[in-house]
């Protein structure tokens, strides 16, 4: 039986190095997403793609604790927090004003280390039915207001809303992002668990509005064209409108760094550009892409956002540290 | 056996080394202000609590279960058995998140009902989630000493003059307690370890505090420091064990056969019994595959998918497998010594088994990384690597019913046949191993039902592209896809039931 | 018993243990203390002692179940353990019998008994044990399992078992202990007969001096890790060396008095001694060697109890001094001694002068 084990592991590893012209990404985003993905790009290119699929978060501490023996060429993270992570650690390579000079300034780092793949953005969403009567929030801020007691859910242990935090505390202020937390759980705003559970919590009538991303809804939609619950952006340029991104970069022990500039290259094409907007319902982050019917335009979505940098997402830790303070971790 | 026995017990050093090398990263004042702060008490406070709190639900739902199971005139006692067992196969996450659907407007409850419940969450929904898949690990325990209960100690109890209750609490739970207290040593490791449920219900413990470094702050400096800490109190609950369990013992002392137990009538009580196991099933097992089904109602299937799942499987059982031999293998010398062979070290390997079973995976997995990447790069990212970490987390939960076997096998056989002219090997595998190969096997089984659902080791140390059962359920539900996940995660689940339905028609036949 | 027994020469020493010292961690006392034992080719030597004496510890040593820390043991003709050599039980030539008989629970009768047969066929090793089985009167349980026999039965399937690779040595370890009164002394006389026939050399361990006695060749008293007398258990009973092996074997009267040579002065009158002695001595008096006289010659005694023992009758008495004295008279039921009585006691035979014991003699 050993013997076998130690056949397999040996055939695997020199697997490992016959396939050394191909790609290597560590992903963090899914492997229904991801598959169909790297199957066209290696119809196009040529280039094998061995993927290694896990934890966001996990995958970046991997990378960190392989030093410059990392297999990996390419990091695919579901948030900016970890190509944070990657970038301070010096992990990442720089990548070339070709690849990013397409993409409008809340989809690239000041660092020019990573790039957003796809955008999320904060949305609220709510029941047309039960708030006809109630005025359309103008900003996130407005939610403490009492006429909003008791209706709001939010999902405090969420890697997007952390995130929103993350930007009203950079944008707004600690003293600011603080009264507006204890504002909101005195207004009585109801925790859920994930962005999922909120929309549903809406559907079945236990709350009426929910700061979440915008996808979750859709993907309801498409199932359900008639699910009673609907979303929109605050004004324009409103914090609780920022772009959340999923994003890639270039390790910078990786010994294959022209297969990863193309793969990164293809991530930002029209083709996959409009496979997250279509399919994943995500935002593109590149202009000229087929819109989704179901969200708002480029332009739309560019102009409603907040200009937050991308790099101010990286450090989730004082976000933490606020949201025990206020009791909500 | 001496050499195998410390190369294994080596082997789960290699982690706290890696740990201890890391802690020590940092300079002595951030140490300071990251380790002494009021938060690492909390985290302890909570931590415990959280221990005290399964142990106590698992007792109460393990206990009078594996009593009923054994001891009484129940029907469909068989059943009940492999029901009770399947728990164990359940990733934690799945329960976890079939008791958070349970309450809220649109939970099941409040269908039923009518009425909103709230969902669980904190402390009490960790402990409820954690009880519902650990429990069986404690109903085995104590139904194996069930089983080997010599039931004349309660008739000669009885004809001194003692009722029933004083016989449980007189007779037999003294007679339970090496069964108890090593059932409640494993759960104790495994809530100590698990971060699956408590993140999810959102209850700051050890587990939870070290994941949300390595996922928010990517600090791998204090979650060393947090796991050290976590380890410290790992090796306190192992020695309590050990001081608990002391040097008495348990085994039977008289020569006569044992005689046939006669079956307490349960008569006016039995619905009451019917129900209770009824309860357990349902919130055990019932809530998980309600969740299950949920999902696939939401996007059945195609044939496709069911393909790939078989896939998936075959792929996590030729991995899970060779491990699971090998734990066993390799839980062996080391139950053997422990059991054995009295001299100084031979407990402290022992020990050191039940520390890696509670070293954080996401650590193990990098401590893994860290040196086979110094020592070994050509092994990296190799099946090698990945059963190895599983073997060092693993080896605890083989060790447990191999040794308590070893302790009931009279080492006179092993002399016997050597003064029979076989050398120490030969005479093991000849004599003792026949008679423990019962439990040598439940181990393996053990191993093999909790290596299918391992998450954080294989995502970090398989081959790329090697994507598990339970890498395609995590791939999958992190983006929110849960019916696509569903599949895979039913294919995890009836899997290690069929396991456990083989395991416990096996052990019957005695 | 009406076995010959073979005399032992001293070129025939089957096993030889020299200085052999055993010491377990954080007990004050060596469990073996530098011990020093022969056995020849054919005999049955009992070590016989208390519980806790470090006869059993001693057996496994010689059986390399132990490893001693100083001291020589060599069986056969070959050296098994001394300071540079270490040979493994399995290759000591061997057999063990133990006091729970540790057969093989998951191997029938044949099987348990064929387990050390390494050489020849399959076919032949069964054939084999089937006339070991014969030897012992078990060949119709040969298809048996071992939970499947009656105590004594199991007991002599592990001396068949034991008996049939043809060890060296047979090493006995408290072997009739689990077996009733009633089957014991049976089983005890078969195991000595098939031991006689088939020449085997056997050390066997008892705490229980009459089965000693009856079963030995030779007798070696153990006490505190050291021996306190060996010889033929005649010898032993009747000329003990020390107040522990009078006592530990039979019943004896220890009696103090004024060493003369060939007699001594004691509370009893002046006695005959077994061997000269002067000074203060220590003397053994068995029950039997005392009587009461007739004759009204002897010391006279108070009788404190009176015990019938069907074939015997044995009286405690008093003497003037204080002193309690076991008088055993072997006469009917009809002794008309009663308790209360003042009667002169006499001695007849000689009284054994006793050395102090070994284990309590400081060693050089």
């Amino acid at each position: 039986m050993l013997v076998r084990v130690i056949t397999i592991a040996l055939s695997l590893s020199l697997a490992g190095l016959a396939l050394a012209q191909s790609l290597t990404v560590y992903s963090g985003r899914g492997e229904a997403l991801v598959q169909p993905l790297v199957e066209r790009f290696t119809a196009e290119t040529g280039i094998e793609v061995n993927i290694r699929f896990g934890g966001t978060a996990e995958l970046a501490v991997l990378i960190l604790e392989e030093g410059r023996a990392s297999p990996a060429d390419l990091f695919w993270g579901q948030d900016a927090g970890a190509l944070g992570a990657l970038s301070l650690a010096g992990r990442l390579t720089p990548l070339d004003d070709a690849l990013t000079a397409a993409l409008p300034g809340i989809y690239t780092s000041r660092s020019d280390l990573w790039v957003a793949t796809s955008g999320r953005a904060r949305v609220l969403a709510y029941s047309p039915e039960r708030t006809a009567d109630v005025a359309w929030p103008a900003s996130v801020f407005d939610l403490t207001d009492p006429v909003y007691r008791g209706r709001v859910a939010w999902a405090p242990t969420n890697g997007s809303f952390q995130a929103f935090v993350t930007a009203m505390r950079v944008v707004h202020g600690e003293s600011a992002t603080e009264a507006w937390l204890r504002g909101m759980i005195a207004n009585d705003v109801q925790a859920y668990r994930n962005n999922t559970t909120m929309v549903e919590a809406i559907a079945a009538g236990e709350v009426d509005y929910a700061i979440t991303n915008n996808y979750y809804l859709l993907r309801f939609l498409a199932n359900d064209p008639s699910y009673p619950v609907a979303q929109s952006f605050f004004e324009d340029g409103d914090i609780g409108n920022l772009v959340n991104v999923a994003g890639a970069g270039i390790v910078n022990t990786s010994g294959n760094v022209e297969a990863a500039r193309q793969f990164l290259a293809f991530l930002l094409s029209a083709e996959a550009q409009s496979y997250f907007t279509i399919e994943v319902h995500e935002y593109p982050v590149v202009p000229g892409i087929e819109p989704n019917t179901a969200l708002v335009g480029f332009d739309a979505l560019l102009a409603a956002s907040p200009d937050v940098d991308l790099d101010v997402l990286e450090d989730l830790e004082g976000t933490l540290e606020l949201l025990r303070e206020v009791g909500l971790l | 056996m001496l050499i195998p026995a410390i190369v294994a017990g080596i082997g789960t050093l290699i982690p706290i080394v890696y740990l201890v090398l890391r802690a020590f990263d940092a300079d002595l004042a951030t140490v300071q202000r990251l380790v002494l702060r009021e938060r690492t008490w909390t985290l302890m406070v909570n931590t415990v609590a959280l221990t005290a709190g399964v142990l106590v639900l698992s007792t109460v739902m393990a206990v009078p279960l594996a009593w009923l199971t054994v001891r009484s005139d129940l029907r469909w006692k068989r059943l009940i058995t492999i029901l009770a067992v399947v728990p164990l196969a359940i990733p934690g996450y799945v329960v976890a998140y079939a008791l958070i659907s349970l309450g809220g407007t649109n939970g099941f409850l409040t269908a039923l009902l009518g009425t909103v419940v709230p969902r669980p969450s904190g402390y009490w929904g960790a402990v409820a989630a954690l009880t519902l898949y650990t429990y069986p690990y404690l109903f085995l325990n104590v139904r194996a000493a069930l089983l080997g209960l010599d039931p004349s100690l309660e008739e000669s109890a009885r004809s001194l003059g003692h009722g029933g209750r004083a016989v449980v609490w007189r007779v037999i739970l003294p007679q339970m307690r090496p069964a108890l207290l090593a059932g409640w040593l494993v759960i104790a490791l495994y809530v100590l370890g698990d971060f699956g449920v408590v993140a999810l219900m959102r209850f700051e413990a050890y587990s939870y505090a070290i994941y949300l470094q390595y996922s928010s702050a990517f600090d791998r400096t204090y979650a060393a420091w947090l796991s050290l800490i976590l380890l410290a109190l790992t090796l306190a609950i192992v020695a309590t064990e050990g001081r608990l369990l002391g040097k008495r013992k348990y085994a039977r002392t008289g020569s006569g056969a044992q005689r046939a137990v006669v079956m307490t009538r349960l008569r006016r009580w039995s619905p009451l019994a019917y129900g209770y196991v009824a309860l357990v099933m349902l919130s055990a097992l019932g809530l998980p595959f309600l969740v299950l089904a949920s999902w696939m109602v939401l996007a059945p299937p195609s044939a496709e998918a069911w393909l790939s799942v078989l896939e998936a499987f075959l792929r996590t059982a030729s991995v899970a497998v060779p491990a699971a031999i090998i734990t066993a293998l390799a839980a062996m010398p080391i139950a053997y010594l422990a059991a054995r062979v009295r001299i100084p070290g031979s407990q402290l390997i022992e020990r050191l088994a039940y520390l890696g079973y509670a070293i954080p995976p996401v650590s193990l997995a990098l401590a893994m990384v860290f040196f086979s990447l110094r020592s070994v790069p050509w092994l990296y990212q190799t099946m090698a690597i990945l059963i190895v970490a599983y073997v060092i987390s693993f080896l605890a939960l083989a060790i447990g019913p191999i040794r308590s076997a070893l302790m009931q096998v009279p080492p006179r056989l092993e002399e016997a046949a050597r003064s029979l002219g076989r050398r120490p090997f030969v005479a093991f595998f000849q004599t003792t191993f026949p008679l423990i190969r019962k439990p040598v096997v439940a181990g393996t089984a053990l191993v093999l039902m909790v290596a299918m659902k391992e998450l954080p080791l294989t995502f970090l140390l398989a081959p790329t592209g090697f994507t598990t059962l339970s890498v395609r359920v995590f791939t999958r539900t992190s983006e929110g896809m849960m019916a696509e996940a569903a599949p895979f995660a039913l294919a995890i689940v009836l899997f290690s039931s069929l396991f456990v339905g083989l395991l416990v028609s096996y052990e019957g036949r005695r | 018993m009406s076995d010959v027994t073979p005399l032992p020469h001293p070129s025939a020493t089957v096993v030889e243990v020299r200085g052999i010292t055993r010491r377990y961690p954080r007990t004050e006392h060596a469990a073996v203390d530098d011990l020093d034992l022969d056995v020849a080719q054919g005999e049955i030597l009992c070590l016989l002692g208390p519980s806790g004496c470090g006869k059993t510890t001693l057996l496994r040593l010689i059986a390399g179940f132990e490893m001693p820390d100083a001291g020589r043991v060599r069986i056969a003709g070959t050296t098994v353990a001394d300071a540079d050599t270490w040979i493994e039980p399995e290759r000591r030539r061997i057999g063990f019998v133990f006091q729970d008989y540790a057969l093989f629970p998951h191997l029938n009768v044949r099987q348990n008994v064929a387990f050390g047969l390494r050489q020849g066929s399959k076919a032949a090793r069964l054939k084999q044990a089937d006339a070991v089985l014969d030897l012992v009167g078990l060949t119709i349980f040969a298809d048996r399992y071992p939970h499947q026999l009656s105590g004594g039965q199991q007991q002599r399937v592990a001396l068949a078992r034991a008996l049939a690779p043809a060890p060296a040595v047979i090493l006995l370890d408290e072997p009739f202990s689990n077996l009733d009164a009633a089957l014991r002394g049976s089983t005890r006389d078969e195991v000595r007969q098939i031991l006689k026939r088939t020449g085997t050399t056997a050390i066997l361990v008892t705490h229980d001096q009459e089965e000693a006695m009856t079963f030995a060749d030779r007798l070696a008293v153990m006490r505190s890790g050291r021996l306190e007398q060996v010889g033929t258990p005649e010898g032993v009973y009747e000329r003990p060396a020390t107040a522990f092996v009078a006592s530990f074997l039979g019943r004896t009267n220890l009696v103090r008095g004024e060493g003369q040579g060939s007699t001594a002065r004691t509370p009893l009158g002046n006695l005959a001694l077994a061997r000269p002695a002067h000074g203060q001595v220590l003397l053994s008096v068995r029950p039997e060697a005392l009587g009461f006289s007739t004759n009204g010659t002897g010391t006279p005694v108070r009788v404190m109890q009176r015990e019938f023992k069907g074939h015997d009758l044995t009286y405690t008495c008093q003497l003037a001094d204080g002193e309690r004295l076991k008088v055993v008279v072997q006469t009917g039921p009809g002794c008309p001694v009663c308790v209360g009585d003042v009667v002169p006691v006499v001695i007849c035979g000689a009284a054994v002068p006793l050395e102090a014991s070994t284990a309590a003699r400081p060693r050089a």
